[in-house]
């Protein structure tokens, strides 16, 4: 009779294990099914020429094209400008920093983690009323603040994972390190760092998926839904996750819903894209570093 | 040569280093003479390894350690004292390192080709040019022995090659350095016999030119390799030998003391 408890947490713990797999598959499989009919060059470029909207001579009114854009450049800009300062502020608390810092930088990591976007987007937005009263009274949403927002979003996840990262370097490799005479930095630099990357990585793809689907943030920061493509730095945009948004809350019938679940696939497929690219790279980069294998 | 100048390869005065307050080596008074292997052994946790890591200093690289006393070098180029005292310059800890080379128990490649292994530190701590790399790599790879087994993959992970060779291309490795000194903590504990056989033999023919100082768990191979031995027993050296000819393992287990400590 002992042993039944046991074996319900076994049962419990294999049903557990089994339910994350289905609920992918099954979210999955809706998302696909739903999105895969709509698919193809009218869902990105409506009626217009695919080549010309590509080339930038043909404007796309009823499709998705201006969206892919507008997310890929949102998604670039927003990593530049988080990865340094994440990355930097990472291995900073993991390598050099005393226990007060660790303790002090730590929790402001934490409190930015913690922080709900739609938090960030009103941010963003206020930023912009004060500047507009004060010193540029010409301000406006646009690309830049909402990557910059989205930067401050994603900021707390590439922190984590390379202070992490770094951590888990072995003691033994730092000791070897040292043994040979490589200074702090240097062994940091060129043997750390390295050994650290795939962990890095993992935290820029988790933050590229993380800017990518946002949508309460960018609400408030210039995001528009028939912008067409991004004007520049200062402009209003699109992005597949407010369109997605926006279509679904204001579809009129069920050809205009099924558009919105072939974006939702379409930011599925571009998300996995990533994926991919991020895995070739850091393969080739391990093949470069550590030798073949 | 300079460096006959003094009979010793070392001398340590009232060594003690400790972690977070607690005491691995007690003010330890030792001299080492020049000229082959020096031999530490003791039992596990005897101090043993916390002494050999006072001899450059890499001590330091773990939290908490507290070092006093004074260990001093006799390199070539004149002698050197590695801990701050008044009216005495120190090395810096990159120079006393690279002058000291060390290979530690397990192997501890680096996680990057053989090739690499070998050049990263000579290119970036010693600031080796380019067009010289290859050749060094080459002449430490020869004089640990490895070359003709890596001649062919040195731009293979470095991970791949087997415990010896790994061993070997770590000794490779703190030899392109060109060191005054090597340290070797328990260098064949992880090997085969074959292999460690390999290393004890590699060992002997350095140590006709550079000054050994190693740790050691095995009491035969001690008996094979040294010219000095000190025996260390609770952070302390209890007995040091300048002379093991004729002993046996019986009698050098008899001085490593109390079996049940």
């Amino acid at each position: 009779m002992r042993r039944l408890p046991f074996l319900l947490f076994r049962a419990l713990t294999a049903f557990s294990a089994l339910l994350v797999p289905a609920m992918v598959c099954l979210l999955l499989g809706y998302l696909l099914w739903r999105g895969l009919p709509v698919m193809g060059p009218e869902l990105l470029f409506g009626h217009a020429d695919p080549w010309k909207a590509v080339l930038g001579r043909a404007p796309v009114w009823d499709g998705l094209w201006p969206a892919c854009v507008g997310t890929f450049h949102l998604v670039l800009l927003t990593m530049l400008l988080a990865v340094f300062p994440g990355v930097g502020c990472g291995m900073y608390l993991a390598e050099a920093a005393t226990p007060r810092q660790k303790r002090v930088i730590g929790a402001a990591v934490d409190m930015l983690a913690g922080m709900p976007s739609i938090v960030m987007g009103l941010f963003g937005f206020m930023l912009i009323l004060f500047l507009r009263h004060t010193f540029f009274p010409h301000a406006n949403t646009g690309l830049l603040l909402a990557a910059c927002c989205l930067a401050l979003l994603v900021l707390p996840v590439l922190v984590a994972s390379t202070r992490e990262a770094m951590a888990a370097v072995p003691a033994s490799l730092r000791l070897a390190a040292a043994a040979c005479g490589l200074s702090r930095s240097q062994a940091m630099f060129h043997l750390f760092l390295p050994a650290a990357a795939r962990g890095i990585l993992g935290g820029v793809v988790l933050a590229v998926g993380r800017a990518a689907e946002d949508t309460a943030v960018i609400l408030f920061t210039g995001v528009v839904a028939n912008a067409g493509m991004p004007a520049g730095l200062l402009g209003k945009f699109e992005a597949l996750s407010f369109d997605i948004y926006y279509i679904s809350s204001q579809y009129q019938d069920q050809q205009e819903l099924l558009r919105g679940f072939g974006a939702a696939a379409l930011l599925l497929g571009i998300s996995c894209l990533l994926l991919l690219a991020a895995r070739v790279l850091e393969n080739g980069f391990r093949k470069k570093w550590q030798g073949r294998a | 040569m300079a460096q006959a100048a003094s009979a010793f390869m070392l001398r340590a005065r009232d060594l003690s280093v400790s972690f977070f307050d607690h005491a691995v080596v007690h003010e330890v008074n030792l001299d080492v003479p020049r000229g082959g292997i020096a031999v530490l052994v003791g039992r596990s946790g005897s101090g043993k390894t916390t002494f050999l890591r006072a001899v450059n200093r890499l001590n330091e690289e773990v939290p908490g350690c507290r070092t006093t006393g004074q260990v001093e070098l006799f390199l070539p180029g004149g002698s050197m004292s590695l801990y701050p005292e008044k009216g005495k310059e120190t090395p810096a800890l990159s120079v006393l390192r690279r002058r000291v080379g060390m290979v530690f128990q397990t192997p501890q490649v680096f996680p990057v080709s053989v090739f690499r292994n070998v050049a990263l530190p000579l290119s970036v701590a010693l600031g080796c040019p380019r067009a010289e790399l290859e050749d060094r790599v080459k002449a430490a790879l020869v004089q640990a022995d490895l070359w003709k087994e890596v001649e062919g993959r040195l731009f293979m992970s470095a991970e791949r090659l087997s415990g010896g060779q790994q061993q070997r291309l770590c000794l490779a490795r703190a030899l392109a350095l060109e060191p005054d000194m090597l340290l070797l903590d328990e260098p064949t504990a992880s090997l085969d016999v074959r292999a460690a056989r390999h290393v004890e033999e590699l060992l002997s023919s350095l140590a006709e030119r550079l000054p050994v100082l190693m740790v050691s768990h095995s009491l035969g191979q001690s008996l094979r390799l040294a010219s000095f031995l000190a025996v260390m027993e609770a952070g302390r050296v209890t007995h040091a030998l300048a002379d093991v000819k004729g002993m046996t393992e019986d009698d050098l287990e008899a001085l490593l003391g109390d079996t049940s400590r």
